[in-house]
């Protein structure tokens, strides 16, 4: 039993050092990618057009459902508290601060986090990889430095088009519900944002595409042999994403109280 | 290279494998399916970086080499995979012309339009460049991934099954080009199951069971040899 639990703290252990040394690669590859890669900005434009623009749809319905609900609730409760200019504080911790980075995230992870495991998955087994290196390239380099920049571009980019349709575009459905006048609406938001919610949206996003890229590709990277290794790295890719943002997340929130 | 073995998971795919391959020389290996060909010759082509043992490119270790010096001995290596292994989210044009790129990073249009020209030409291929591999048939692809192999005029030439799924139209046409880097002194490491055409160009053979070599030397150690196990493998392969 105890030799047992040895050997499977040892292989996470070596399992995880791994991933570190994939990571630190993939972040020093990423600093020369400007001067050294030419070829791979073709790549990198890509992710960026796959994982930004055709996610915009489901990020726009979201966070205007979000928004939305969030002011027509907010309108009926709150002044029955007494403090209806809470809604702009709530509505800014809610859709700024944590449901657009968050919401971005697994959505991001959901649709281009396992199409970049499964994508890389099936270059490895069908020796492209080896391809890469018989030319003298470098696989991770070529193939993942532009999806780490472009998830991450994407993320940072989508984040702010949440928080703009959580804030903006939710009054206008929630105005058709219960007319609200714009100028106080927005005097309120502003009156109550601070830089800390600016900052802290964007470092999340920043963090949270960085960890979908690198886990996505590490563990496409990872299937050796056999197609059936896909799916199952695709699902381990989707888990670990999900967890490492949940878990990057409450780091930040605790840093930046 | 010396002893190396290659294990994946727990199965040993190569064991204790030495050998040295000769400049200008042409090499084959030959063992029955499933005995490690295809593995030892991407081992040797510095393709699988996680072995045991030492795989050496005229004295430098390549697991020790630095990246400029890796891609330095890649460039002077083009390797035929025996499905094609082309790139398939490029057009065919990018993958003929990436090769090029890594060596030459800023060379003009017009040039990189006339290596293309002129190696789609050793072939006679016709199909229309800016398709994606997908398009082809597995010959096509085949053909396509042995001139992409040559694109850069390579000083060691590996080949991995080169006439599998090709037409017998075509075939010939490979063998003769083939044979035209053997003339022209390069360096070839190669497995085929054509034994008319492997007897045609081997210098020398590797013998390869279990991921173990059985016997490796020139063409007429292997054919003259008494060793028994030796005997069995020129029957099985060689001669038949």
């Amino acid at each position: 039993m105890v030799t047992a639990v040895g050997r499977w703290a040892r292989l996470k252990f070596a399992e995880f050092s791994e991933a570190i040394g994939f990571f630190l690669f993939l972040i020093k590859e990423t600093f020369f990618f400007i001067q050294k890669r030419r070829i791979g900005l073709r790549v990198l434009i890509m992710q960026i057009f796959f994982t930004g623009v055709e996610a915009l749809s489901v990020i726009a319905l979201i966070s205007l459902g979000v928004g939305a609900v969030l002011i027509v609730q907010g309108n009926n409760i709150l002044p029955l508290l007494g403090n209806p200019d809470l809604l702009y504080q709530i509505l800014i911790v809610v859709i700024m601060r944590e449901m657009g980075p968050l919401v971005t995230a697994f959505i991001i992870t959901a649709r281009s986090g396992s199409a970049i495991t499964t994508e890389l998955g099936n270059m490895v087994i069908s020796h492209e990889m080896e391809a890469y290196m018989s030319v003298g390239i470098n696989p991770i380099s070529q193939l993942g430095v532009p999806r780490l920049i472009g998830v991450t571009t994407a993320m940072i980019l989508l984040n702010v088009y949440f928080n703009l349709f959580g804030l903006l575009g939710s009054y206008m459905v929630a105005h058709f519900i219960s007319p609200f006048p714009f100028r106080e609406y927005m005097t309120g938001l502003v009156m109550q944002m601070n830089i800390l919610d600016v900052i802290s949206s964007f470092i999340k996003s920043f963090v949270f595409g960085i960890i979908i890229a690198v886990v996505s590709c590490y563990h496409g990277f990872k299937v050796n042999l056999a197609v059936t290794e896909v799916p199952v790295r695709t699902i381990r890719s989707i888990g670990t994403s999900i967890v490492g943002c949940i878990i990057a997340d409450v780091i930040i929130i605790t840093a930046l109280r | 290279m010396e002893q190396v073995s290659y294990i994946v998971g727990r199965e040993s795919i190569l064991t204790d494998i030495s050998h040295v391959f000769r400049r200008g020389r042409t090499t084959i290996i030959i063992g029955p399916s499933g005995c490690g060909k295809s593995s030892l010759l991407k081992v040797t082509a510095g393709l699988y970086p996680n072995i045991e043992g030492r795989v050496l490119f005229e004295g430098q270790d390549v697991s020790r080499m630095n990246e400029k010096e890796y891609q330095h001995m890649q460039r002077r290596t083009g390797f035929l995979f025996q499905d094609g292994a082309l790139w398939a989210n490029m057009s065919l044009y990018d993958n003929l012309t990436l090769p090029v790129l890594v060596t030459a990073p800023h060379i003009s249009r017009a040039r990189l339009d006339e290596i293309v020209a002129r190696t789609v030409g050793v072939m006679n291929f016709t199909e229309p460049l800016d398709q994606r591999p997908a398009a082809l048939s597995a010959g096509e692809r085949k053909i396509f991934s042995f001139l992409r192999a040559i694109v850069t005029d390579p000083e060691i030439f590996f080949m991995d099954e080169p006439t599998t799924f090709i037409d017998r139209s075509k075939v010939g046409l490979l063998k003769e080009k083939i044979r035209a880097l053997k003339e022209e002194g390069k360096t070839i490491v190669g497995i085929t199951h054509d034994m008319d055409f492997a007897r045609e160009l081997a210098d020398s053979y590797i013998l390869l069971s279990g991921g173990r070599i059985i016997a490796a030397g020139s063409s007429e150690e292997i054919m003259d040899s008494r060793d028994p196990v030796v005997r069995v493998f020129i029957n099985d392969f060689i001669q038949n």
